[in-house]
């Protein structure tokens, strides 16, 4: 799955716990909780989201790497390339 | 104002209620250059006005118990981000914050960890379905046997507690939900329990809920032996503004 497509999966999740947000307005490299308030309920609803957008499991020891929308696309890149046949 | 060694004083606010720019201007005026351009960063009016009560009122909370002005206040935050009072101050002074839509509340507390969490319990978001996926199984089990109708107000009795102690732990959601969970009986205070992997105590923990509004629920922890009495003094305020008479809860051990 290349960037651009990463980068749709995560402003999906995020839709469900920010379903105001205008996504071109993001800030990519700054952490999301700064930009839109994300606290620990939205986070939790955002990760099950990603989860099923993306069929993974992020444990909680990675939540630490999960705060800006560039961080997470890089994460979760790494984390679905080593997959055989990753979507 | 005097904080005894046995109580814990949490204050809360409404954003809302704070509508003259007059005073918000002088809510401004107290954070410090660091907080205004965090403040400013948020994409929503309401997450600014939410900022900007919940800072402005840890400031006036913690000057109410020491000889510092609102505005002179530093805090440095653990290798989580939870901010702590810096400096001279008061050192023993420690406090906790924590915000919901329509509400904001701070806890503080002399020499003792402490987390409280508010939530607004009508906020969207599926419940069970996070219950299922992060909590203890005790917790999940529980929740599952209840009617449907209980369970969203039950999955946030959890939420808040459970959230109030990963708070007074200061480590954030980098502790397994469920790896502690508690138990809910009727007239008795919250119990927790902890998974081996955890190496926490429950005796060494106090739990209270607090219910703020029809719409909002909360909880707070206090490491403080069950041994040892614990008053909770709760008083609604409004920032640069009027105190409501406060009310005391006892913490039964």
């Amino acid at each position: 799955m290349n960037r651009e497509a990463l980068k749709k999966a995560v402003l999906e999740a995020l839709a469900a716990v920010a379903p105001e947000l205008d996504p071109d307005t993001l800030r990519p490299n700054e952490p999301l909780r700064e930009q839109l308030d994300i606290d620990s309920f939205d986070f939790l609803q955002f990760i099950i989201g990603l989860d099923q957008n993306l069929s993974l499991s992020i444990p909680e020891t990675d939540y630490g790497r999960l705060t800006t929308l560039d961080a997470l696309v890089d994460y979760l890149g790494e984390k679905l390339g080593g997959r055989p046949g990753g979507k | 104002m005097a904080l005894p060694p046995d109580e814990v004083h949490v204050w809360i606010a409404e954003p809302e209620q704070l509508t003259e720019p007059r005073v918000l201007e002088a809510c401004r005026g107290i954070l410090s250059a660091q907080e205004r351009e965090k403040q400013q960063r948020f994409h929503f009016e309401r997450h600014r006005l939410q900022y900007l009560v919940s800072h402005a009122l840890v400031r006036l909370t913690l000057s109410r118990y020491a000889p510092v002005a609102p505005e002179a206040w530093s805090f440095t935050s653990n290798a989580y981000g939870r901010p702590e009072v810096q400096g001279e101050g008061s050192p023993r002074l420690r406090f906790n914050l924590s915000h919901t839509d329509g509400m904001v509340a701070v806890a503080v507390v002399l020499g003792a960890d402490v987390g409280v969490d508010v939530e607004d319990a009508q906020r969207a978001g599926e419940t069970v379905m996070v219950a299922d996926r992060f909590f203890a199984p005790s917790e999940v089990a529980a929740l599952r046997a209840l009617e449907v109708a209980r369970q969203r107000e039950r999955f946030f009795e959890y939420w808040t507690l459970k959230e109030a102690y990963i708070k007074a732990r200061g480590m954030g959601l980098s502790l397994p939900l469920e790896q502690f969970g508690f138990e809910l009986h009727p007239g008795q205070p919250p119990r927790i329990s902890f998974d081996p992997r955890l190496g926490d105590e429950p005796e060494a923990w106090q739990f209270v809920q607090l219910r703020p509004s029809a719409r909002h629920m909360a909880a707070l922890a206090v490491r403080r032996p069950r041994s040892l009495s614990l008053k909770v003094r709760c008083q609604r305020t409004v920032p640069l503004g009027r105190d409501e008479p406060p009310e005391f809860l006892a913490a039964q051990g």
